[in-house]
């Protein structure tokens, strides 16, 4: 694996190039105090599939620490991500067992219905695996733990989680006299403002009919609409609600009066990238894409950005949270390593030090560590974190099977009404009847 | 006109050597096709929805029923017979003129024909990022260097109106230089007495290239054309690197649609009957080439 | 041999139309190629910045970057142990029995023609999971040989097609003189018919040697660890936030170089055949 200089710089600010060396001691000392017998897999090989990620490229320098406690040798094999989805869906669902340890997203529901993924709930009460009370499981974040189970048992632990934030040109606001938005009503107001055709869009948001499905359901609930009727157990798609409409109008609008030329197929290496070269004021998006928007080496606007959270809407901010997560493969030839992978690396300890290296995590204690705090921008941390803990949790995505179907069928009206094809009610009324059938057939 | 000792030839007495010529050949074709050939046509006449395997079962023509009320399938049909038809007359067109300036270049010749065919090497992956940036109409080239002669901004790949188009000219970029290494691979072929021959009979240029050239030229173009068909009616990664068949679906082929069917809606029993029928579809249109084409078979 | 005859008379003004007409066809095509390699040379920055950079400070850290991966080379060694395979075994299956499929009349030819043909005609999207499940139970998932079979279901029909019409330019009178002469079945095609279709066998390598390399779909489903070729390495580059411009056009520049190689490599071959062309003539 490539050692990105910015990775690199992120690891050496976290640890000092000393401090490197110092986790393996605590592990050790891990190993001793608790009731797992770490080495009981020695000898073993443990295959991981991984989407190329931050939490990916954070996690390599630890492996060595894993692979000295336990004697397991571990493979990260990390993948872009739509080369990444195709092979953990051929791989799960021929049995082939490649992979022990897949990194999970929304397909969660599909794979674990389909009993590709093995259920964790025995590993999770099972001292051979896990030191319950050191790993704290009620510790992950209850709206990206709420994903993980289906049908009342776990299938996957959290890794980290992103959160729609606003992410805003502090020096162009400032200029035109304007307040950083904190409603939808605001937010159109100030793009409007700010759009300068051909120079600088108002806003930036994802166009592209899949890449609209995750931003445009914070504004659906933001707005006070469903995507489903019953989150926990979806049987009719409800996104053609008045409310749901006046969000995706609202969507639409944002982009249709202050977005860039050609919005209709921006995925989001058009959006950082336009963002990057100061082609827009405001862009709402996933916290993740900091790092990139704050590289001084690949940004013309690193460090004249704002941060704030989601706007709200009639209902309140209620920002989408998107969570990646571990799970054990059911076709694994090697279950208790992967049973002592997941233990170890989704673990109070070693997540706290994943935290730090790239300020990412699935964990209360990670987002509360000082340390964590220190390192990177307050704003962003704020924005983020605010976002991540909800007052009240947020739907999720969709908890269905037919997941891609999902993603396209009420993606491609966010799309259509973007690209002004029909209105957002024509649209999604159509969309959700598609819907509804392809949950019937997946049922 | 055959010879009577051409035909002696043609008619081999032996066996042996044509056959240890043909038969390997042969069989490694049959053994590496016919297995997932099988697997393919029997999911087609499957419900199989992946996640759910265990309910796999036979269920008739249903998925070949469904294709005939799905609109998007014909959608995509519609849409991958323009994109074929444009790319093709053009790709030929091209071609045939390039080659034939190629043929006639005096000086640099290697260098010239080097630089022309580079962009066949490129890999797909990187000609479609690559051109996905050159279109993008914030930070893109295209409409920087159209500004100059003062043409657009156009919207390529972002706007449901121009994505194909803009789809046909990476094509169009991107093998036209097959046919120009075809053609005048051709062309170096030909037998020069033939023309030097008419030109001496007082031909001119073009009479000898329309009465002599082309009609010999004809089996090489034919194939080549065939197989720009056949290739230009699967063509999926630089549709699925650039959009995705978007905007919306706007630039969705029965390539991509069959690739969506199957790997994102993991409905692979109608997947696979999407992709039988766009194999019957190259099958036809290349029985059809080859019969109006005039190809030698015999 | 065309331009042979061209030098020996006075140069025209068509010559030189000829030529600026060459060089702008030229300049359309290099000019994507060109700007991605501008960009593997530039700062992210620069790269992306509107309007472009002519004059930039040019940066090899992309390939540094690129190299120091260590994976790249492994990729290169898998894409050319594969490519050149399929190529190889495409050529020695595929024109002999282009030979025979030339000359020979039997029948039922034309539906064999147009079986062999239909090979290349079968979406790879459709053959992804039926080849994946075959290799899985072979114990032959990520291997060179999963891959050289797949390749050699895009190469050797192909082959079979090009070759055939090749040799169907050649003038029968050839083969029936070196019949008269004495020479065996074996020895007319080794020694009259193989030296003359020589252009026609670099254009069908080049192809060959192109498919399999530049071939995504497949080598994305099938491999693994151990197989993994180039393209994918390429692709690699895209990550989770950002397509990393710098090392992707950094590694599409890298892979071009093996198939300029082959491609120089195999164009002595055509050049050899323009020679014969112009005994022949």
């Amino acid at each position: 694996m490539a050692d990105y200089p910015s990775r690199r710089r992120l690891l050496h600010r976290a640890f000092g190039i000393a401090a490197l060396t110092l986790p393996f001691a605590s592990t050790m000392a891990l190993s001793q105090s608790g009731s797992i017998d770490w080495q009981q897999a020695k000898g073993t090989s443990l295959f991981v599939g991984m989407n190329k990620h931050v939490y990916t490229d954070t996690i390599l320098p630890f492996i060595p620490e894993f692979e000295k406690l336990t004697g397991i040798k571990v493979q990260v094999e990390s993948y872009s991500q739509d080369e990444y989805m195709n092979k953990r869906l051929v791989d799960l669902s021929s049995g082939a067992g490649t992979f022990d340890v897949v990194m999970m997203d929304q397909s969660i529901v599909q794979y674990s219905k389909a009993g590709w993924v093995e259920p964790l709930d025995a590993y999770l009460v099972n001292p051979k695996f896990v030191d319950a009370a050191a790993y704290d499981v009620n510790d992950f974040l209850p709206s990206l733990t709420k994903n993980t189970f289906i049908n009342d048992k776990r299938f996957a632990l959290p890794i980290t989680g992103e959160a729609q934030i606003l992410y805003y040109r502090k020096d162009v606001l400032e200029k035109a006299g304007l307040a950083v938005p904190t409603t939808f009503d605001e937010l159109y107001k100030t793009a409007v403002k700010l759009n300068d055709p051909g120079k600088m869009a108002g806003i930036l948001l994802r166009g592209e009919k899949i890449h609209t499905a995750w931003n445009s359901s914070g504004f659906v609930w933001s707005y006070g609409g469903k995507i489903f009727d019953n989150a926990a157990n979806p049987t009719k798609a409800t996104f053609d609600s008045p409310e749901a409409i006046a969000a995706i109008t609202m969507y639409a609008k944002l982009l249709q009066d202050a977005g860039p030329v050609g919005v209709g197929n921006y995925t989001w290496y058009e959006t950082v990238s336009d963002f990057q070269q100061g082609k827009a004021a405001m862009y709402l998006d996933a916290s993740v894409f900091m790092s990139q928007i704050e590289d001084p080496k690949k940004s013309t606007v690193s460090g004249k950005v704002g941060y704030a959270g989601m706007p709200a809407g009639p209902a309140g901010a209620m920002a989408n949270t998107g969570a990646w997560m571990l799970s054990m493969s059911a076709s694994s030839k090697n279950k208790p390593g992967a049973a002592l992978f997941l233990s170890w690396i989704t673990g109070k300890e070693t997540s706290l030090k994943i935290g730090e290296a790239a300020g990412i995590g699935a964990r209360k204690s990670v987002f509360e560590a000082p340390s964590l705090k220190k390192k990177y921008p307050a704003a962003w941390a704020d924005a983020t974190i605010k976002s991540m803990m909800p007052v009240e949790p947020t739907p999720g995505p969709p908890r269905i099977t037919a997941i891609d179907e999902w993603l396209d069928i009420y993606g491609g009206a966010v799309n259509a009404t973007i690209l002004k094809q029909a209105d957002a009610k024509t649209n999604l009324t159509a969309a959700a009847e598609r819907m509804d059938k392809a949950l019937a057939r997946s049922k | 006109m055959r010879s009577v000792a051409s035909d002696a030839l043609t008619r081999m007495r032996t066996w042996l050597l044509p056959a240890s010529f043909l038969a390997p050949a042969l069989i490694v074709l049959i053994i590496i096709n016919v297995v997932p050939l099988f697997y393919t046509i029997t999911t087609s006449f499957q419900s199989y929805y992946l996640p759910r395997s265990y309910d796999r079962g036979f269920n008739g023509l249903e998925n070949y029923t469904e294709l005939i009320f799905d609109k998007r399938f014909w959608a995509a049909l519609g849409r991958t017979a323009i994109f074929v038809t444009v790319s093709l007359a053009i790709e030929v067109a091209l071609g045939f003129g390039i080659a034939l300036m190629l043929i006639r270049q005096r000086w640099g010749l290697g260098a010239l024909r080097g630089l022309i065919l580079l962009p066949i090497i490129v890999t797909p992956i990187a000609v479609a990022f690559v051109w996905r940036l050159l279109f993008s109409p914030s930070l893109g080239l295209l409409n920087y260097l159209l500004g100059y002669v003062g043409l657009g901004p156009f919207e390529w790949i972002y706007s449901p109106n121009q994505a194909l188009p803009a789809l046909i000219l990476v094509e169009v970029w991107q093998h036209t230089p097959e046919l120009v290494l075809i053609i005048f691979t051709g062309l170096l072929t030909l037998p020069d007495d033939l023309t030097e021959a008419a030109m001496i009979d007082g031909a001119n240029p073009w009479q000898v290239f329309m009465a002599i050239k082309l009609p010999l030229l004809k089996p090489i173009l034919m194939v080549g054309i065939v197989f720009r068909v056949i290739s230009l009616l699967k063509t999926f990664d630089v549709f699925y690197i650039v959009g995705r068949g978007g905007p919306g679906t706007s630039t969705e082929t029965l390539a991509l649609y069959v690739y969506a069917t199957g790997f994102s809606f993991l409905r692979m029993g109608y997947a696979s009957a999407l992709a039988m029928v766009l194999f019957a579809i190259v099958l036809i249109t290349t029985i059809l080439i080859v019969r109006w084409g005039d190809v030698k078979l015999g | 041999m065309a331009s042979a005859h061209h030098n020996d008379r006075p140069v025209s003004f068509g010559d030189v139309l000829n030529t600026i007409g060459l060089i702008i066809v030229a300049i359309v095509f290099i000019m994507p190629i060109l700007w991605a390699f501008l960009m593997s040379l530039k700062t992210r920055a620069d790269a992306l910045a509107m309007p472009p950079k002519w004059v930039f400070t040019p940066t090899f850290e992309h390939y540094q970057t690129v190299w120091s991966d260590g994976s790249l080379l492994a990729y290169t060694q898998n894409s050319l142990i594969v490519t050149l395979s399929a190529t190889a075994i495409g050529l020695l299956l595929g024109v002999p029995a282009a030979y025979m499929l030339a000359r020979m009349r039997f029948r039922g030819k034309r539906s064999l023609l147009l079986g062999i043909l239909s090979t290349r005609m079968i979406p790879p999207v459709a053959f992804i999971v039926p080849f994946f499940v075959i290799f899985t139970n072979l114990g032959l998932k990520d291997t060179y040989t999963a891959l050289i079979i797949v390749y050699l279901t895009i190469i050797l029909g192909f082959v079979i097609w090009m070759m055939r019409s090749y040799i169907l330019e050649i003038p029968l009178e050839l083969e029936e003189a070196a019949r008269i002469d004495g020479c065996s079945q074996w020895q007319t095609f080794r020694f009259v018919v193989l030296p003359l279709c020589l252009p026609g066998l670099a254009t069908s390598a080049i192809f060959s040697f192109i498919y399999a390399w530049n071939e995504f779909l497949y080598a994305m489903i099938l491999t693994n660890r151990h197989a993994k070729t180039l393209p994918l390495g390429i692709y690699n580059w895209v990550s989770y936030e950002e397509v990393r411009w710098g090392e992707l056009t950094a590694a599409a520049v890298l892979a071009m170089l093996p198939v300029l190689v082959f491609y120089f490599f195999v164009q002595r071959a055509l050049v050899r055949g323009l020679t014969m062309g112009a005994v022949k003539g």
